[in-house]
């Protein structure tokens, strides 16, 4: 019985250590481009849909954005429950078709500040001189 | 080709209806932008840059799902020992029984193991994925069929390329049919059979919803792991 109890408790630690494990998973930190469309959200008073949104992208990055890849990181996001969307009207000049705004959520917000703070750490932490541009 | 009859070619492509999938906000979207006064050539881009997406999206799909049924058919033995206990299938001990019995037990022992192993890996991918809740009864029964037909199906073409003299339905219920070490080409209706039906029912993993609740349960497993935790004085 006590054997049957031991191998219980290592089982149950061994799951243990994986939920600990996948929450750290949860809370990686945001690529690029994500860490971009939630900041251009943000900036869009925090309710956007697509175009608006590339629209920005572009005139932050100096270039074009394709719509295709601001849905795919989009979607990206909504899966980490960064951001969440809702269905708004549909208009003429869009062919009939409805439009998805995205908002930012607690966790997104939550999750930009904590990217901020770990880049801001390792820019402060680069050695003098390293960081500069040719 | 005119400028309008390509547009709607194009929007025809990347729309998608089913579901409200990103295609169709997409096409609204560029519709929108093309409406505001941009170039035909931008349009272009940015419609192929939306298919290209599309197809790396649907390509990863394809090989996620490729792997998970070949890995499940692979176990297709074990589950084949479980299932009939290991009895030695010969239709020579079914030849002494009356008709309808003789057409009855080839299928009993050749194809229903097969059809509920290929069933059961499918369960068992929407419930890893979390999808269970998202695919209907509807899509359940069509996947199932779907897969069942397409076993049947790959089946004849296997035995077909195999130059097999005469295509007959008892072939496939020999008990070594979809054995990998028998002849490894005969796992493909298996593995296909299983893709296929994940292919119609599971949502689209970059889909709305589904892992939302793969999220929401694993964050009841992890609330319940560390309630046990707690419980046991684990750390």
């Amino acid at each position: 019985m006590s054997h049957f109890r031991s191998l219980f408790r290592k089982l149950l630690t061994k799951l243990y250590l994986f939920a600990i494990n996948e929450d750290m998973a949860e809370q990686r930190f945001l690529g690029e481009f994500e860490l971009m469309i939630l900041l251009a959200i943000l900036r869009l008073e925090n309710v956007t849909y697509g175009v608006p949104l590339a629209r920005e992208l572009s005139d932050l990055r100096g270039r074009d954005v394709s719509l295709g890849s601001v849905y795919a990181t989009l979607d990206r996001l909504e899966l980490k429950g960064l951001v969440k969307s809702t269905l708004g009207e549909s208009t003429p000049e869009r062919g009939g078709r409805a439009k998805r705004f995205f908002t930012v959520t607690a966790a997104g917000v939550r999750s930009l500040h904590e990217t901020r703070r770990v880049l801001s750490v390792l820019w402060k932490k680069l050695p003098p001189g390293k960081g500069e541009m040719a | 080709m005119k400028p309008n009859m390509f547009v709607s070619l194009a929007v025809l492509l990347i729309d998608r209806k089913k579901d409200h999938a990103n295609g169709h906000f997409l096409a609204g979207d560029l519709l929108e932008e093309l409406e505001a006064g941009r170039s035909m050539s931008w349009f272009c881009f940015q419609v192929a840059a939306a298919i290209l997406i599309r197809v790396r999206v649907l390509a990863y799909r394809c090989l996620l799902l490729l792997a998970f049924s070949a890995g499940w058919s692979v176990l297709y033995p074990l589950w084949r020992s479980a299932c009939i206990g290991g009895l030695s299938y010969s239709l020579d001990h079914f030849k002494s029984l009356e008709w309808p019995w003789t057409s009855f037990f080839p299928l009993i022992y050749g194809i229903v193991p097969a059809l509920l192993f290929v069933w059961l890996g499918f369960v068992a991918y929407t419930a890893i994925c979390g999808s269970m809740k998202f695919t209907s009864v509807q899509q359940f029964a069509c996947a199932l069929s779907f897969s069942s037909g397409t076993l049947l199906s790959i089946s004849f073409i296997v035995l077909r390329e195999l130059r097999h003299p005469q295509l007959v339905i008892e072939d496939v219920t020999r008990s070594d049919f979809f054995l990998f070490d028998h002849l490894y080409l005969i796992s493909i209706p298996l593995t296909l059979s299983l893709m296929a039906a994940l292919l119609m029912s599971a949502p689209d993993t970059g889909g709305r919803g589904g892992p939302r609740q793969v999220r929401w349960s694993e964050g009841r497993r992890r609330s319940l792991i560390s309630r046990i935790a707690q419980a046991s004085d684990l750390p």
